[in-house]
């Protein structure tokens, strides 16, 4: 059963991880008054993208073709692991460190690749992906710790992590690291206030213009990639926030609407705020270390 | 000594990697050398063996007298490797350097193991921590190990890097397992070794040479170890986790160095240029060497399903799980607040890295020599081709039989399945891509279609938000123009604050108070016969 609901919960999230970038520009476009694309256009896009031939750029090595397989790669087994953590199979100490550790797989050969095509924009993209990724590993260290202490819990796993908030007594602290962890998620998925996914001006991404040379079957696997990464860290998050279940559909209802309602919460954000000018993007990281910082000193002095 | 005992020693990783790196050097020696005369090529690599001899010593010695004769031996004969272009005025800088850094380490370690029966516990301790800590390149003893591994030949730097250097930690080692060292002086040493992976993270990125990047990536990963050592003893519920990461990281990271030191000299080989702003694109003309760095970089930034990433992974895995079994104490603040700084030091480590390896082999070529560039002679691709024969060799025979349940197996095949994903998902895409058109164009820049290679992005200006952001190793700008602007210059260097703050102005001053004994050298004989008179007057009276 266990691994039943596990696989379903892995292959539910392949198929509708593409819906979470709809839902956030659905809402985007209705917050802004327009009707917006369909809420399946994102599909569309990566079905047409797989049947394009590619241009490559003059300049690039056998890396540039290396990425996207290696991106998608590493974001398929993080969300292997954050699928199981209520019950799955997959569960050790410290496995929360080998899924940043996946993440930063992802990154390290994008950044090559945006790199290998000696444009500057892309160089722009990578310079700044390298530097709040950086700081962002503070934020998930701290507020990640915090979570584990809060859940008291002495295995270091993402079980304990997410067995459900609040916990007795740490209200206040566990409202601080949401915060913070919060933060960090908009910055590992590139959204805003750290970086805009739908800017037309090369000089302002830092995201989309390490993907600028990339094209066809390259450019989807790619995409694809982002919105597992959307998928896995929103599921993992709602899964901090709810408690563990053992009802199979339940379990079911619950990964996926924490997944959408994630979307949901991004998408109000996005069209709440604007872009931060980037040297306020090390403050905003910076803060959201602070918060957990200040939600450890709860924890251990409660 | 039987097998398994020797098997079962604390020394056997350090010899492994020792023995592993000096067997790449006496390959890529002759190679990399191969334009100087053979007599002083004979001579340059009995040094080099003369070092490995001493460094084993220092391995396998069982009392402290044996210890230092084999530390000087090794001390002294890396003098000689590091001096061996002397003829450039910058290598001889070096190589004093060198020299006086390890002499006055090795003073500290004679008082260290002389004073074992005078001196108080606290004063033994700081002596062996100077002494051990500037082999193993602590901040602010650090300053030592860029100018060496800049200088000298890259087989040297390679094996300095990944071995002679961890006999500091192999000091430490004894240091952090003293009977009755207090607690206090294992989260000095633990916190010492953090900031000092952070200092080393921070000066590789500011670094515009390969070679010197390098090294300050070794400070860091010192830090790290140096950190683990003192983790084991603080904290007996994650001992043997950190002892394993200590043991891996040690011959990961010596591997790994090892090879990105050979590839780094490779590329020195074939351009002579060893500011990375102008280089670029060699991964065309030198696939061997690139293909080469490119593994060594993925592993020292410690990516999943690479040797490198056992150390830091289990180091991080120990500080939450020691945190977590005291959840209610100061003391689990400061291991998280620990485990932060080592989150932030490998995401500054995946930055340098990337930096390196796509300012050197990606791209296109900066600069003239770069366009030029060749691949290296067999010898020097044979030693990088037995590192990585090695590094393979190290994960599946260490890693994969789940030789400890430290190491969580789920870790292994998750490493593993990402690298074989990899593989199936870049042939699903050339699946894909058969037999359609596929075309090739210049790189998108805005519309713009007259790119040149000085558009591109810099090492310098990629590392700028992070140098930028962490003030102390900002980069020094002069400006130099005439009149009317029409000729500048702008310079930029990468400044330590340890040397410009704390040992400039040390030795200006040591010189300046040893410049008031001068009046002792009259230049008479006669003085000089009267200070042999008195001196021997002097013991004589003490004797009697």
């Amino acid at each position: 059963m266990e691994t039943l609901s596990y696989l379903t919960e892995f292959v539910l999230a392949l198929v509708l991880a593409p819906l979470l970038p709809g839902i956030v520009r659905r809402i985007k476009a209705r917050v802004g008054g327009r009707t917006g694309a369909p809420l399946l256009q994102v599909y569309r896009d990566l079905w047409k993208l797989l049947h394009k031939g590619q241009v490559l750029s003059d300049s690039v090595s056998p890396v540039f073709r290396l990425a996207p397989p290696a991106v998608l790669a590493a974001s398929l087994l993080a969300l292997s692991l954050v699928c199981g953590v209520d019950g799955g199979p997959i569960s050790f100490a410290g496995d929360f460190l080998l899924l940043l550790g996946l993440f930063s797989a992802g990154r390290f050969f994008l950044m090559l690749a945006a790199l290998d095509t000696s444009s500057s924009f892309e160089g722009m993209g990578a310079s700044r992906e390298a530097a709040f990724a950086a700081l962002t590993e503070i934020v998930l260290m701290l507020s990640l710790g915090g979570g584990l202490l809060a859940a008291g819990d002495h295995t270091a796993t993402l079980r304990a992590l997410c067995q459900g908030l609040p916990h007795h007594g740490t209200q206040a602290a566990t409202a601080l690291l949401a915060a913070a962890f919060f933060a960090a998620f908009l910055a590992e998925n590139g959204r805003i206030p750290v970086d805009d996914p739908t800017t037309h001006l090369e000089l302002t991404m830092i995201h989309e213009a390490m993907i600028l040379d990339h094209s066809g079957p390259d450019l989807a696997f790619l995409e694809y990639a982002g919105c597992l990464k959307l998928w896995a860290l929103g599921a993992l998050t709602t899964s901090i926030i709810l408690p563990t279940v053992d009802n199979f559909w339940l379990r079911i209802v619950l990964s996926v609407g924490g997944a959408a309602s994630t979307a949901l919460l991004t998408g109000i954000i996005e069209s709440s705020l604007a872009r931060l000018r980037m040297p306020r993007v090390p403050q905003l990281l910076l803060g959201a270390a602070g918060l957990s910082l200040l939600a450890l000193f709860l924890l251990v002095w409660r | 000594m039987a097998l398994t005992s020797f098997c079962q020693s604390a020394a056997t990783p350090f010899l492994v990697a020792q023995g592993l790196l000096a067997l790449a050097g006496l390959v890529y020696a002759p190679g990399y050398l191969a334009n100087i005369p053979r007599k002083r090529l004979a001579l340059h690599l009995g040094w080099f063996l003369a070092a490995n001899v001493g460094l084993a010593g220092v391995f396998l010695a069982s009392s402290p007298l044996r210890l230092l004769v084999s530390w000087e031996i090794m001390s002294l004969s890396g003098f000689f490797l590091v001096s061996q272009a002397c003829e450039q005025p910058k290598v001889r800088e070096a190589s004093w350097i060198y020299l006086v850094a390890s002499q006055l380490g090795a003073l500290c370690l004679m008082l260290w193991a002389a004073g074992a029966a005078l001196l108080p516990l606290p004063a033994l301790i700081l002596f062996g921590l100077v002494g051990f800590g500037i082999k193993a390149g602590l901040v602010p003893l650090h300053g030592w190990l860029p100018e060496a591994h800049a200088a000298a030949p890259s087989h040297v730097s390679a094996f300095f890097s990944g071995s002679l250097t961890t006999a500091g930690l192999w000091g430490l080692l004894h240091i952090v397992e003293a009977p009755g060292i207090s607690p206090a002086f294992l989260w000095a040493i633990l916190i010492l070794g953090v900031a000092t992976a952070l200092w080393g993270a921070l000066g590789s990125l500011s670094q515009r040479e390969l070679k010197r990047s390098l090294a300050f990536s070794t400070i860091e990963n010192m830090g790290l170890m140096t950190g683990m050592l003192a983790l084991s003893q603080l904290f007996p519920q994650v001992r043997e986790i950190a002892l394993w990461a200590f043991q891996i990281h040690l011959v990961a990271h010596a591997l790994l160095k090892g090879l990105a030191f050979l590839a780094a000299g490779s590329v020195l080989h074939a351009t002579g240029e060893a500011d990375m702003d102008r280089l670029g694109g060699l991964i065309h003309r030198m696939p061997w060497t690139g293909t080469f760095f490119l593994i060594a970089a993925a592993g020292l930034s410690g990516l999943p399903g690479t040797p490198g990433f056992w150390g830091p992974f289990l180091f991080l895995s120990a500080l939450f799980q020691a945190a977590l079994s005291i959840p209610a104490s100061g003391i689990a603040l400061g291991l998280l607040g620990v485990a932060a700084l080592v989150g932030l030091v490998e995401g500054l480590a995946l930055a340098t890295f990337v930096r390196m390896t796509a300012f050197v082999f990606l791209g296109t070529p900066r600069s003239a020599v770069a366009e030029r560039a060749h691949e290296s002679p067999w010898p020097l691709k044979a030693a990088m081709a037995f590192l990585v024969g090695c590094l393979g060799i190290f994960l599946l025979v260490y890693l994969l039989p789940f030789a400890t349940s430290a190491l969580p197996r789920e870790a292994t095949f998750l490493g593993l399945g990402l690298c074989l994903l990899t593989g199936l998902l870049w042939f699903l895409r050339g699946r894909l891509l058969a037999g359609r058109t596929n075309a090739q164009g210049p790189t998108w820049d805005c519309g713009y279609h007259a790119p040149t290679a000085r558009m591109q992005y810099t090492a310098t200006s990629f590392a700028q938000p992070l140098t930028g952001l962490f003030h102390m190793v900002r980069r020094r700008q002069e400006h130099e123009g005439d009149l009317f602007l029409i000729r500048q210059k702008l310079e930029t260097q990468a400044r330590d604050a340890f040397r410009e703050k704390v040992f400039h102005p040390g030795w200006a001053l040591l010189r300046e108070r040893l410049a008031m004994l001068r009046f002792l050298q009259s230049g008479q004989a006669q003085a000089y016969v009267l200070y042999i008179a008195l001196t021997l007057l002097g013991l004589l009276l003490w004797k009697l």
